[in-house]
């Protein structure tokens, strides 16, 4: 049976801790997560070198690894991660491509951001956390396969928690798709104390509403 | 329902690259010799080795054309269509996509909604008649060894009964003008683990197997899934770590569920990019693994990195090989580095039992592990 231990989201320049806020900020999106950083009192200088997702997703798991550091959790060895997102890279994507389409040169540190796992990447670095991890890409956040997941992260792989984030950055100048979107989710699970979770329940802290 | 001693086994392949198309047909190619790189001027100006496959047909949906010729080359094998939106067997089945930046042409062009993976993965339901959309992993590099290790996860807990996984990916201005502005881009033909390698060589290619937990499924197995590991390094964004540590990890988790040792290994088809970098991590991971002796190969020197399709790839081709007790040489390894010392092929050379070890290792620090007994 998995249960959900705590879980962040990120939406409309909020940050909050199981629904309760934690800290806001204004502005455009890289002077709103910026001013998240300072709120949260983040020292960590690489924030800054990374792309706007990279930055989204270590700020929204940040308050879930304080706890789990706060509960002596092992997290080197035992904290499983999920990341998921439905746009990947796509507005660094573009960031990496405008130049070399111009026929200029590109910037290498744009280009290893053009990935959709760069954020599960900077949050393992951060945190060194070195458990199992993987990143899955979808239109929406499929719950019940993602507790399936997870579950055999704890039962079969030696993992006390599984962190599972979905955190989604779109630009849209070069689309014509939705207008730009910023909103990240996150849930930690566990087998122990906490409250029973059902792919609903998932849904519902993965999802902007 | 899942039980220990179910079996997971692995078939109905199929791969198209640089080489050519069908797995057959492309490890006879390796097993000659046969490199399927060639020069051309990449983005930026520099020239640089690269394995073309599909860019010469011209297709709007180069990817997507090849992931839906490689799905009907693997369910043309099956004993029955399970994974048609028409079989009653359909909502045991799933595909895994594995890619880092799918169709990206599309990008290149404009439109950056239909390069998005989801958008692929639909375009993959609708094409092929699945009952759902493609699971998309993208773990960078380390994506296709680990899509085979979720797919076997799946069908263990009872969630699946069959999991086609296909891995895919293209050459592409985008990615050619991002390895060329990190210097990683070897002019010749890629040399993993050779003293002088000076980088990768990028390749585009798809492949496809399916796992089952249905013998009466594959007609042909190629091999039966034992155990998978992942680790992260938790170190840098874009290098391997210096102690493998991410590497390690992921092995030894394999070998701890599969209960077995290094001296089981009977071979290792390595990630083997060519990178001064990943390569000396490598070496440095299987020899903290105590593998030095295992008979070790990279496939890329002959058809290149491929991306998120290598870890699908190389597998298919190293349970072949296996099969045929033929391990391809590890192309370009002519004068092997040193330090620590690998079995690295240099001939034609054969398994020491049929347990076969496939690592892949990727940006974000991501590391995955197999170990499959070939058939």
């Amino acid at each position: 049976m998995l249960n959900l231990v705590a879980s962040t989201r990120l939406t409309g320049g909020r940050l909050s801790l199981n629904g309760n806020d934690l800290a806001e900020g204004q502005g455009e999106d890289a002077e709103m997560l910026r001013a998240l950083y300072t709120a949260v009192g983040l020292d960590y200088p690489k924030f800054h070198k990374m792309d706007m997702y990279a930055r989204l997703a270590l700020l929204a798991s940040e308050p879930l690894y304080r706890m789990l550091r706060a509960d002596g959790a092992d997290i080197a060895n035992a904290i499983g991660l999920i990341t998921l997102n439905r746009s990947g890279s796509a507005a660094t994507d573009v960031e990496h491509w405008e130049p070399v389409r111009r026929g200029e040169t590109a910037s290498p540190a744009v280009f290893v951001y053009t990935l959709p796992n760069t954020g599960a990447g900077e949050i393992t670095i951060r945190h060194g956390a070195f458990g199992s991890s993987i990143c899955l890409v979808s239109e929406r956040p499929d719950c019940d396969l993602l507790l399936t997941i997870a579950d055999d992260m704890i039962t079969t792989q030696g993992m006390t928690h599984v962190i599972v984030g979905w955190s989604d950055i779109f630009a849209a100048p070069f689309a014509n798709g939705p207008s730009t979107t910023l909103f990240a989710g996150f849930a930690l699970i566990g087998h122990g104390a906490g409250t029973p979770l059902t792919p609903t329940g998932l849904q519902a802290i993965l999802t902007q509403h | 329902m899942a039980s220990r001693e179910m079996k997971i086994l692995l078939g109905a392949d199929h791969v198209t690259g640089p080489l050519g198309s069908g797995s057959a047909a492309v490890l006879s190619a390796m097993l000659n010799s046969t490199c399927g790189l060639r020069p051309e001027q990449v983005p930026g100006g520099a020239m640089a080795s690269v394995g073309r496959a599909f860019q010469q047909q011209h297709l709007d949906r180069p990817l997507e054309v090849q992931l839906l010729d490689c799905i009907a080359h693997c369910r043309a094998q099956l004993s029955e269509d399970v994974f048609s939106t028409h079989s009653e067997h359909a909502p045991r089945t799933a595909v895994i996509l594995s890619t880092t930046k799918g169709e990206i042409g599309l990008l290149e062009n404009g439109d950056v909604e239909s390069a998005l993976l989801p958008s692929l993965a639909e375009r993959i339901r609708i094409g092929a008649l699945l009952h759902a959309s493609p699971i998309v992993v993208s773990n960078a590099c380390a994506s296709g060894t680990l899509a085979i290790k979720l797919a076997a996860d799946l069908i263990r807990v009872g969630r699946y009964d069959h999991v086609l996984v296909l891995g895919g990916d293209l050459v592409s201005r985008f990615t050619l003008s991002g390895f060329a502005s990190l210097h990683a881009l070897s002019v010749e033909p890629c040399r993993p683990f050779d003293r002088t390698r000076d980088g990768v060589s990028l390749g585009e290619a798809v492949a496809g197997v399916v796992l089952s937990n249905d013998p009466s499924l594959l007609a042909e197995p190629l091999g039966e899934y034992i155990a998978g590991g992942m680790g992260n390094d938790a170190n840098h964004i874009s290098g391997p770590s210096r102690t493998g540590e991410g590497l390690v990890r992921a092995v030894g988790a394999a070998l701890r569920r599969s209960g077995m040792t290094a001296k089981d290994i009977g071979h290792i088809n390595a990630h083997g990019t060519g990178s001064v970098y990943n390569d000396r991590m490598e070496a440095v991971a299987f020899g903290r693994l105590g593998m030095e002796h295992v008979p070790t190969n990279s496939h890329k020197g002959y058809f290149g990195h491929t991306l998120g399709a290598a870890g699908v790839l190389e597998t298919i081709l190293s349970l072949h090989a296996m099969r045929h007790m033929q391990l391809p040489a590890s192309l370009g390894a002519n004068d092997l580095d040193e330090l620590p010392p690998l079995n690295v092929l240099q001939a034609i050379g054969t398994p020491l039992s049929n347990t076969l070890l496939k690592t892949s290792s990727g940006f974000g620090g991501c590391n995955a592990a197999i170990l499959i007994d070939a058939c």
